[in-house]
């Protein structure tokens, strides 16, 4: 029973990271109806500027600091430069527009800081404590309790402020917003802004667990099957998504991966994701678009 | 522009998508303080006007392409939708649009941001709304979404009017509506144009209620302006009477072909 629990448990905090990944998506589609692409990216950017700024030197609040200069000035760049232009196209457009910018954000990621790896010390030691005869990773449990904090601010963001409460108006309905005097295209550069500060944190997250390397930005492929199961629009979809992901691969590659062969985990989240497609194809918080957060 | 009117639409052209018409030639005067209503079929051509005036067009991938519009002193065709929001040029759109997951207080707030009030004057600003719409107040935190179309039509009005707008832009306001809350809703235009001055250039499908509370009526069709005149006067008329009014044996018809009908019967 305790190996059971220490197998969830684990697995509930490992994808507690994919859904810091997913909340991205969900900010930028929520907002706009943009499937961004280039989330995967944007953490990788973030990630590799960090630890290079580091390894020149830099302390870790004023490495923290430059990082999210650049995030912010790159989430700007994407939304003002290409974003903006291509408003009211179809959503097909919009998506291989941030296909396209995922690429030339990786490029600039090399020509900026080269190609080789990278390790990211965050200063917590990934060994096993041990809560009630349980042992969990102590990494995990920093990154989920980051993850939660992230969480925490993005709800009070949206709750408690003007700024929020317009984004929230534009979300559920963008020509009423535009005609109540709401900024529409400030409102998106602010939601570009947010998840690029989204994107840094998971970036540091993922670049301490991953190591900083190039296959980074394929978390959106981890982030896939959590927004298909949690449904796009939702924040608590995607926490949600992420924990039905995170436990649901840990169990399969315990107790199922020695029947059916090694590298379950890695597939186990599509075979999810596709019963959640067939079974319910707005994700469990998709549908009802009047329960959005 | 003659000093006392607050909108005056010239000779517009719009079009969507680059080809397809949406008005052809429409020009419109409202004075300072009155009620004017945009009358015509499906498809006449109201929203479209509405839309041209507000700036909202271009969002529908619609263009003015040619003639002027200015509010208030302000070219309309140069500004943006908000900036002519904060300049008091709000837009009421057909079918509502209220903010379906957002509860009433939430909505009422949003509309009141563009003027970047204190928290004080929000507060004041929303008991404004309560007044008016006591139905609003007792449903404070339901969603939007939950509303019934009449309380939904008079919250979307509600966030228009905590703008503190001059002009009121409302469409189809009595769009699938029981009679008995069109004229409470109705009612209130009249108190709000009466009690704060408020202006209003409304388009009605429902001719009949719009020529009781307008002071003025334009009848559109296919784009254009096919007649105008005074609502109590028009609504005596036997050509709109058998148009838009559905009285008279004909049924309903063109207004063109109809008031050539009721000239030519006219003669004999
Ligand atoms: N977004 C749009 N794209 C293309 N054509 C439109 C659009 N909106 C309206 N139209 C066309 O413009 C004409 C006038 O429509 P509209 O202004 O909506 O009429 P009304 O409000 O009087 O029912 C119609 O022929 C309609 O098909
Ligand atoms: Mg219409």
């Amino acid at each position: 029973m305790d190996f059971f629990l220490e197998v969830l448990i684990g697995g509930l905090l490992a994808g507690i990271m994919y859904s810091m990944v997913a909340i991205g998506f969900v900010l930028i589609y929520k907002a706009s109806g943009v499937f961004n692409f280039a989330q995967g990216s944007m953490v990788l950017f973030a990630a590799l500027t960090f630890v290079s700024l580091v390894e020149r030197g830099f302390a870790f609040w004023s490495a923290f600091a430059t990082t999210l200069g650049a995030m912010l000035a790159l989430a700007w760049a994407i939304e003002r430069g290409v974003l903006r232009p291509l408003v009211n196209r179809p959503p097909i457009t919009l998506f291989m527009a941030t296909l396209g910018v995922s690429f030339i954000i990786e490029g600039l990621a090399q020509l900026l800081w080269g190609a080789q790896v990278h390790g990211l010390e965050l200063g917590i030691k990934d060994e096993p404590i041990d809560l009630g005869g349980i042992l969990l990773s102590r990494f995990d449990l920093f990154a989920a309790g980051i993850a939660a904090l992230l969480v925490l601010a993005l709800s009070l963001l949206f709750s408690r402020t003007r700024i929020g409460l317009s984004l929230r108006s534009v979300a559920s309905d963008p020509l009423a917003a535009l005609a109540t005097g709401i900024r529409v295209q400030r409102i998106w550069a602010v939601v570009w802004a947010v998840a690029g500060f989204v994107g840094l944190i998971a970036g540091l997250l993922w670049g301490a667990r991953l190591g900083v390397q190039f296959s980074l930005s394929l978390v959106v492929l981890k982030a896939l099957p959590v927004l298909i199961i949690g449904g796009f629009s939702s924040i608590g979809g995607a926490i949600v998504g992420g924990l039905i992901v995170g436990a649901g691969e840990k169990l399969a590659e315990v107790y199922a991966g020695p029947v059916i062969g090694d590298g379950l985990e890695n597939w186990f989240p599509y075979v999810l994701a596709l019963l959640f497609l067939l079974v319910r194809p707005a994700g469990l918080f998709g549908q009802r678009t009047i329960e959005r957060v | 522009m003659t000093t006392s009117s607050i909108l005056r639409v010239d000779n517009i052209h719009v079009i969507y998508d680059q080809v397809i018409l949406g008005a052809r030639g429409i020009s419109l005067e409202l004075p300072e303080g009155r009620i004017h209503a945009l009358l015509g079929a499906n498809g006449a051509g109201k929203t479209t006007t509405l839309k041209a005036i507000s700036g909202l067009i271009r969002a529908e991938r619609g263009e003015v392409t040619c003639g002027s519009i200015h509010f208030a002193g302000h070219d309309v065709l140069k500004s943006d939708p908000a900036a002519l929001v904060s300049q008091g040029l709000v837009q009421v759109l057909e079918g509502r649009h209220c903010f379906a997951e957002l509860d009433v207080d939430e909505n009422l707030r949003v509309g009141a941001f563009v003027r970047t009030p204190s928290r004080a004057d929000l507060r004041r600003g929303l008991e404004r709304i309560y007044t008016y719409f006591p139905r609003l107040a007792e449903r404070r935190r339901s969603r939007a979404g939950y509303l019934s179309g009449g309380e939904q039509q008079m919250l979307a009005i509600g966030r228009a009017l905590i703008a503190s707008p001059r002009l009121v832009l409302l469409d189809e306001p009595s769009m699938g509506l029981a009679p008995q809350i069109v004229i409470e809703i109705f009612e209130i235009v009249r108190r709000l144009n009466h009690e704060e001055g408020v202006s209003f250039l409304l388009a009605e499908q429902n001719a009949a209620i719009a020529l009781r509370y307008s002071d003025h009526a334009h009848i559109l069709e296919n784009g254009r302006i096919a007649g105008s005149g005074p609502s109590a006067e028009l609504a005596e008329r036997d050509d709109v009477r058998a148009s838009y009014l559905g009285i008279g044996a004909e049924g309903r018809r063109s207004f063109r072909e109809a008031r050539h009908y009721h000239s030519r019967r006219r003669e004999h």
